[in-house]
């Protein structure tokens, strides 16, 4: 808007003067006589466009603006109007796709996880990208007074891996995790606790609805397991909901990645499948 | 003591140490090379937003200083803006993303906060649709697509 109204704008005070320039001149004798024709001989949408796209190869951004401005100089006020409408989107920018990721970072940290999950995550496939870092849901975390106890989850960490250990082991350390995770003030331990207790029968469940979908064998359902127990915990501290409810939810599986968000963790080993036994499952924490 | 800043096109802004130390970009470069007559070149930034940046330096020069460490553990929160603050953000979005960026490069962590919190607030309570009108952004998704990410942040709709 502030375009088409400054009175300091290069278009205004140009047509101010009384001769072009020799060299916007010449431009002009080639561009409109080309595009006049195209104009006579549509006079449509397409040869609109036609004869803007040829004006708008031939002249300078400058005598371009210039004569939109003198175009619109003489249009009917409702037209003026959604012309400047249409304009004004082009002020409008998306900040988040074109500002360097840590500063969309954060600009998303100061809003509430749950305008985040709710709404940032569906505007655009760039946003959902930024809004899903773990960082941010670290961020996010910790904002909520929760805190993530470093020195139990380096032991949850170190944890060897599935393939040797067995099965229990990674349920055990899923525990530990759970533990890691104290709250600051009684309002958020309340659901932190609860969610404790009910994991005993939650691993069990999920245990049995992973060896029923993987036989119970490779290393991705022992990852997807892990994953959908620490899920299904955090969503319980989210959401209140019992872990029957979880269970029953046909899409736990794919909750779990969300709600991991939620924790602002990515489980060590997903995804990472290095050969041989005695690896541990380094942390992957930061 | 004067410090001259040189923007993008070649403009000179004489400020402060004081203010010049804001940025912790210069700040830097003078502890290490000492304060200097010549004119610092800041080649990421063009006069209209250095102006404006170096005005937000000069009215909070006088700010204690922030404890990094404390800093970045603070919860975050947005309605904390003073009214100063708030007046100086009322830009248009193409001066706000200069800010940002700027602020970002010259490494002055309450503007760049200052210019985020702004944004979040033009974001916070916000539709995803109407989200999209504020930035001017195209809806990529498709139905199925939307309909899963609904269904995976179910957990957020009850709060």
């Amino acid at each position: 808007m502030a375009v088409l109204s400054d009175p300091s704008d290069e278009g205004y005070c140009f047509a101010m003067q009384t001769t072009p320039p020799p060299s916007l001149a010449a431009k002009h004798a080639i561009a409109p006589s080309s595009s006049a024709s195209l104009l006579l001989a549509g006079g449509d949408g397409q040869a609109v466009d036609s004869l803007a796209r040829a004006l708008e190869q031939s002249l300078a951004p400058q005598a371009c603006t210039r004569l939109a401005l003198e175009l619109l100089a003489h249009v009917p006020v409702e037209m003026l109007k959604h012309a400047i409408q249409e304009l004004s989107q082009r002020l409008r920018q998306d900040f988040i796709d074109k500002l360097p990721l840590e500063i969309s970072l954060r600009i998303f940290q100061f809003l509430p996880a749950t305008d985040i999950a709710c709404n940032v995550l569906l505007v655009s496939k760039r946003w959902h990208a930024v809004a899903t870092q773990p960082y941010l849901w670290r961020q996010l975390y910790c904002a909520q007074g929760w805190k993530l106890d470093s020195r139990r989850w380096e032991l949850y960490c170190s944890f060897p891996r599935i393939a040797d250990a067995g099965q229990s082991l990674l349920l055990r350390s899923v525990t530990h995790m759970a533990d890691a995770f104290t709250a600051a003030s009684p309002g958020t331990l309340a659901p932190a606790v609860a969610s404790l207790g009910r994991l005993q029968s939650l691993e069990r469940g999920l245990c049995a609805r992973n060896a029923l979908l993987d036989g119970g064998s490779s290393q991705a359902s022992v990852n997807s397991l892990a994953t959908a127990t620490a899920a299904a915990m955090s969503l319980n501290a989210a959401t209140r909901a019992s872990p029957r409810q979880l269970l029953q939810h046909s899409h736990v599986q794919e909750d779990s990645l969300g709600a991991l968000r939620l924790l602002g963790i990515r489980l060590p080993g997903i995804g990472d499948r290095s050969p041989g036994p005695g690896n541990h499952m380094r942390g992957r924490s930061r | 003591m004067a410090i001259i800043l040189r923007s993008s096109n070649d403009e000179d802004f004489e400020v402060s140490l004081e203010v010049a130390n804001q940025s912790i970009l210069i700040k830097n470069l003078l502890d290490d090379i000492g304060t200097t007559s010549d004119p610092i070149p800041l080649p990421n930034v063009n006069s209209k937003v250095l102006k404006k940046v170096i005005e937000y330096c000069e009215h909070h020069q006088h700010d204690p200083p922030i404890i990094k460490d404390e800093y970045d553990d603070v919860p975050r929160r947005s309605d904390d803006i003073p009214p100063w603050d708030e007046q100086f953000m009322k830009v248009d979005q193409e001066m706000l993303f200069e800010i940002l960026l700027a602020s970002n490069y010259m490494d002055i962590k309450p503007l760049l906060d200052l210019g985020c919190k702004t944004v979040a607030n033009m974001i916070r309570g916000k539709s995803a649709e109407e989200i999209r009108t504020m930035f001017n952004i195209k809806n990529d998704f498709n139905e199925e697509e939307l309909a899963q990410i609904k269904r995976e942040n179910e957990w957020a709709e009850a709060h």
